[in-house]
């Protein structure tokens, strides 16, 4: 009897004054995509994307948006403004306007990255353009935060970005001798675009990468499993066009001279197949012009994108990483004098491997 | 002396192999990498080895102890110092273990604070998870042990679940190995350590084992799984993140979870906090077990009266941490103590009980 009657107590107190919050999803503001704004200095608009499902099971979104010096503030006072409250367990996407992103998203990742219940696979983007316009826009498909996230995510899969997340960001961002990127989008037509990458010095954008240089940046970079290349040649008098298609990458790096003066050889590998030819006819022969021509091609794109780098003396293909990890008591700062007269030799192999299922015309 | 446990109190020897390890594994688990981190960087992996061997040597000279006297911390402290220089020192030891107790369940209600309820208040989890401590200890050994097994198997697949980082390793953040100085695996070593406390309630509940000196050879095995899997850990982890990432990671072993997604589970770490309810259970159980057997012992008390008087304490005290830095300094004090403990402590008086012992029986 006494025992039982211990524990109803305790289960009164316990029932009566240790409850925490309820959340009920149904009634919560669930936000799938956040986006800065650069409002003069200190001063930013955050934007928050909600899906909201209509009874006849389409999906309209809901924005909301603020003005604030501190993004979590700002992600408070969107509360203000909404008839539940918002939570940011879901965000799938962060995007940071250009402007933004030029001064330094230092302040603002670091919001995401204390906030427990944000995950790391989210992704990074920067915008060209209005962020919150972008982020006003609604896709038939998905709520415009997965829509953007699925979008990249494909890109990343068998497109041009570079692997890209959260975590990785962070991870280049903390390497010693590496500095990140991130994708560039922006509303084009009523539909998302990706027009390039953002070069990164430690958290601040400092360059862009246009997109027709994406091929060779990924390769630098990463390995390619999937993606599509454009040759253009004279034939003639006749411009023709090739197309290069399933492209698998492999990147080898040699270095020598680590103690004084290193050199980095970057090997580079690529398979392909032959798709589609504008040209009189696609012959074993085309296929041996064509690795020539993207070997050319690539080699001169890559050598020149490395000289781009040494200049303006970033790191994004993490060129210090490979050095640091095959010297003892590596020297950063050293390395950052170093960095920028560095000789870096490429080299760039191809193999056409299949010319598809037609021979001749 | 000999201390003698009635036949249907005691264990099998093997199950030696689960009570070091579900005592091991806590709540440092959670965040020990950048504790070593910090001063060996891509090598931490070696200091983890390291510590695990010395350890070893620990657990050895303890059970040389332990089977010449074939008791307990009470009886070598008796033989050793006598009877009330010996009995404050065991009284340290049970303020010792009931610190142990208090830390762990202190420190994990600040993680579910921080990661899951920042809302909750302390005392009220503290109270509920207390209820099934007593319950457990009020079991006797025998259910300390077995909350101790299922401790170790039931959360045991959460071992797969850190392949999951794996998918972003960049396997180029170990190299170049053998980068730090001695010095510096020397401090790393020290905090690593920390991680390996534990084991020392060997010390206790050495009599309860049937025939105690065959437990020897699994309570070594116990320690080198849990060896293996803080190697396991530390590995992925320094994979995972680069050196200066992991300095400010504070929970690194549940920020490695952010990145499981499944399409039921949006976040993954919230099944692993959950989880890790279970996994420190017989942490909180046998230190507090071990606390109110030291207490009986001294004070001839009946155990569940000495009991009610460490939960009652705890309950109090618990809610007294409030900020990070506070319940950052009952770690480091709790686990300093365990440190001198082993490392200064264990071979001294396995030195001192050794020459007594020599002189008791001339005597």
């Amino acid at each position: 009897m006494k025992k039982i009657i211990i524990a109803v107590i305790v289960m009164a107190i316990v029932g009566y004054s240790g409850r925490v919050d309820k959340e009920i999803l149904d009634e919560l503001d669930v936000a799938t995509a956040v986006g800065f704004d650069y409002k003069g200095k200190n001063k930013i608009e955050t934007t928050a994307v909600v899906p909201v499902i209509n009874p006849d099971k389409s999906i309209s979104n809901k924005t909301l948006s603020s003005i604030d010096n501190l993004s979590k503030e700002s992600l408070v006072n969107l509360n203000r403004k909404s008839p539940k409250p918002v939570v940011n367990g879901k965000i799938e996407v962060a995007l940071y306007s250009k402007k933004l992103a030029e001064v330094g998203l230092q302040d603002y990742i670091d919001y995401i990255h204390r906030d427990p219940s944000i995950g790391t696979r989210l992704l990074l983007a920067v915008v060209d353009g209005n962020v919150k316009k972008l982020l006003g826009e609604s896709f038939k498909e998905y709520d415009t935060g997965t829509y953007i996230q699925r979008q990249i995510n494909n890109n990343i899969k068998n497109g041009l970005i570079p692997k890209n997340n959260f975590h990785l960001f962070l991870s280049s961002y903390y390497t010693r001798g590496m500095d990140p990127v991130l994708p560039i989008i922006e509303l084009k037509d009523k539909k998302i675009n990706v027009k390039g990458l953002a070069l990164f010095k430690g958290t601040q954008m400092v360059g862009s990468l246009p997109y027709r240089y994406m091929f060779v940046f990924k390769a630098l970079h990463e390995t390619i499993k999937n993606a599509g290349y454009k040759l253009r040649t004279k034939e003639k008098g006749k411009t023709e066009y090739i197309s290069i298609q399933g492209l698998q990458t492999k990147k080898k790096f040699h270095v020598r001279n680590m103690h004084t003066t290193p050199e980095i050889t970057l090997h580079l590998k690529i398979k392909g197949y032959i798709r589609e030819y504008t040209g009189e006819k696609v012959t074993a022969k085309t296929a041996v012009k064509a690795e020539k021509l993207m070997k050319d091609k690539v080699h001169k794109e890559a050598v020149s994108m490395i000289k781009d780098f040494q200049r303006s003396n970033i790191d994004p293909l993490s060129f210090g990483d490979q050095v640091r990890s095959r010297t003892r008591n590596w020297d950063g700062k050293k390395w950052e004098q170093q960095y920028k007269n560095m000789k870096v030799n490429v080299k760039v192999d191809v193999m056409i491997l299949e010319i598809g299922v037609v021979d001749g015309l | 002396m000999k201390v003698s446990v009635k036949e249907q109190f005691l264990i099998s020897p093997y199950l030696a192999f689960f009570v070091v390890h579900s005592m091991q594994i806590g709540v440092g688990v959670l965040g020990f990498q950048r504790y070593v981190a910090i001063y060996t960087e891509q090598d931490s992996w070696i200091t983890v080895l390291v510590g695990g061997a010395a350890v070893h040597l620990v657990i050895w000279m303890m059970y040389k102890m332990l089977n010449k006297e074939q008791g307990d911390i009470l009886s070598i402290h008796e033989t050793t110092f006598g009877k009330w220089i010996g009995g404050i020192f065991t009284f340290f030891f049970m303020i010792y273990l009931m610190a142990m107790g208090i830390t762990v369940l202190r420190t994990f209600i600040e993680v579910l604070q921080v990661w899951m309820f920042p809302l909750m208040k302390t005392w009220t989890f503290t109270l509920v998870y207390l209820i099934a401590v007593y319950y457990i200890i009020a079991g006797g050994f025998r259910s300390v042990v077995g909350v101790c097994f299922l401790g170790v198997v039931v959360p045991f697949y959460l071992i797969f679940t850190f392949l999951a980082p794996l998918e972003f390793a960049n396997l180029r953040n170990l190299l170049p190995v053998f980068d730090h100085s001695i010095k510096e695996i020397a401090l790393s070593f020290k905090t690593m350590t920390l991680s390996y406390l534990g084991f020392e309630l060997l010390l206790v509940y050495y009599p309860f084992f049937k025939k105690p000196e065959t437990s020897q050879k699994w309570f070594h095995y116990g320690h080198l799984f849990t060896v293996f899997l803080y190697l396991y850990l530390m590995l992925i982890t320094l994979v995972y993140y680069t050196p200066d990432h992991l300095k400010r990671t504070i929970w690194a072993t549940l920020a490695m979870w952010k990145i499981i997604r499944f399409p039921f589970v949006e976040r993954f770490e919230y099944i692993g906090i959950a989880s890790w309810a279970v996994v420190i259970l017989p942490n909180v159980c046998l230190a507090f077990w071990a606390a109110s057997r030291m207490a009986k012992r001294l004070f001839n008390v009946t155990q569940k009266k000495a009991l009610i008087v460490v939960l009652v304490i705890t309950v109090i005290v618990n809610p007294l941490f409030k900020e990070r830095t506070e319940i950052d300094l009952l770690n480091s004090i709790v686990s300093q103590v365990g440190l001198y403990f082993i490392y200064g402590y264990i071979p001294l008086l396995f030195f001192l009980h050794y020459l007594m012992s020599k002189v008791r029986k001339k005597v």
